[in-house]
């Protein structure tokens, strides 16, 4: 699912299907990376709200709006995370 | 393996560099102990100056001027420096080269080139026929004639791109837009002008070695980073999508392609699907990537012109880069004397 995302761990992303890159915040990185180590969509809002100090609903919609992004640049199919 | 001569077209270098140059550089990188011949048609294409690229220089009469011509110049140069393979580099040799394949085989000069049923199939004005193939391709217009276009909407969607027989295109949202590219183009390439639908998404450019039986000996995908302002590319990265290359293969799989080529195929927007927009028949000028992504396949080449087996090369790495830069060289006078009077500059000595 995300074997075509190099990410570093500075936050700069290749996607290996399409040559186009991107630069995550800390946040993204840390989301991504989760996901990337086979974390699931579903736990993401606490890991996030534990390692970040947010509340569990700031994490809750700061997880949905990340995933809108990767589904909108086309770097996760649609269906993921739904 | 013992040393060989190599010759190579394609030593220009403007705002758009031929092939040559990086084709030589790959072959170097492979085989530092070859012979270069560099083929150029101008006494000012800046590859025949180059350190380090040819160790002889000969200029060749143009391609227009027909097979026969070239072929007498390929015997003389030859005789005094003996050719083991020759790598053309430009579209509008391949025709004369596939033509004098036979003869530059009786002299001992191996090529690795498609048939010229091949070298047909991937015209641009010919490049429908791949869709019976199961190759998808944008719908395509032949225009031979400027009366045809004011009723052109009645056949193909605009916007078009409107492509040269042998290099560049336009895009056109009009026929009147059609009509000022296709006069441009029909003074400076000649005829046919081709008339392609737009393909709204990304490009992405593959340079291929297929092995004539429908085979693929290795492939480089790149998407372009950076454009010049005629949309060449300027700086790129490999890529590596299963689906491109599945793409690829089938394309190459339906040419029954042999030799080198490039590749320029869209991503559509909406679909997602490959389209196949234009097929070069010869390496491109960033070919020197594919050394930088492990697959030289301009030394794959050479070994198969010389009838050495070159074993499938796996799916190239992605994230490799590169970034074209224009540098100053200085010259010396003699070197442009020399090709301007005689055609002729050597840096090794010659067997006459």
């Amino acid at each position: 699912m995300y074997e075509h995302l190099a990410l570093s761990d500075s936050g700069f992303l290749f996607d290996t299907r399409t040559g186009n890159t991107y630069t995550l915040s800390k946040t993204g990185t840390f989301l991504l990376r989760t996901l990337i180590a086979g974390g699931t969509w579903q736990e993401l809002p606490t890991q996030l709200a534990a390692t970040y100090e947010v509340d569990d609903e700031t994490a809750r919609r700061d997880v949905e709006q990340f995933s809108f992004r990767l589904k909108d640049l086309g770097l996760v199919a649609p269906e993921v995370g739904s | 393996m013992k040393p060989c001569t190599i010759a190579v077209t394609g030593l220009n270098a403007t705002d758009n560099p031929g092939p040559g140059v990086p084709v030589i550089r790959a072959i170097r990188q492979a085989n530092p102990n070859c012979t270069i011949v560099g083929l150029g048609y101008d006494a000012l294409d800046p590859g025949a100056y180059m350190e380090g690229i040819a160790d002889h220089v000969y200029l060749m009469p143009f391609p227009s001027q027909g097979a026969e011509v070239v072929g007498q110049r390929l015997a003389a140069i030859h005789a005094q420096t003996p050719i083991d393979v020759l790598i053309p580099t430009l579209d509008s040799e391949l025709a004369p080269y596939i033509k004098l394949e036979p003869v530059l085989r009786g002299m001992g000069i191996a090529t690795y080139l498609p048939s010229a049923e091949g070298l047909q199939l991937r015209a641009k004005d010919k490049l429908s026929a791949l869709s019976a193939k199961g190759v998808r391709v944008p719908k395509s217009v032949t225009l031979t004639d400027a009366t045809a276009i004011a009723q052109l909407d009645q056949h193909i969607e605009f916007p078009v791109m409107v492509k040269g027989q042998f290099y560049e295109a336009f895009i056109a949202y009009s026929p009147m837009e059609v009509h000022s590219h296709f006069e441009r183009l029909r003074a400076k390439w000649g005829l046919p002008v081709v008339l392609q639908a737009y393909v709204p998404g990304t490009e992405y450019d593959i340079t291929a070695v297929g092995d004539g039986q429908g085979g693929l000996v290795g492939s480089v995908a790149m998407k372009k980073m950076q454009l010049t302002d005629k949309g060449k590319a300027w700086g790129g990265v490999t890529i590596a999508d299963p689906q491109l290359d599945a793409f690829v293969a089938l394309t190459m799989a339906a040419l029954q392609w042999r030799g080198p080529c490039e590749l320029e195929v869209m991503r559509a927007k909406d679909s997602g699907e490959c389209y196949l927009i234009e097929i070069n028949p010869r390496f491109p000028a960033w070919v020197y990537l594919t050394v930088g992504a492990g697959r030289n396949l301009p030394w794959a080449t050479v070994q198969l012109a010389l009838g050495q087996a070159v074993a499938p090369m796996p799916p190239a790495p992605a994230g490799i880069l590169f970034l074209r830069h224009s540098l100053d060289q200085v010259c010396a006078m003699a070197d442009f004397q020399a090709l301007t009077t005689v055609g002729e500059l050597h840096r090794k000595e010659t067997e006459q």
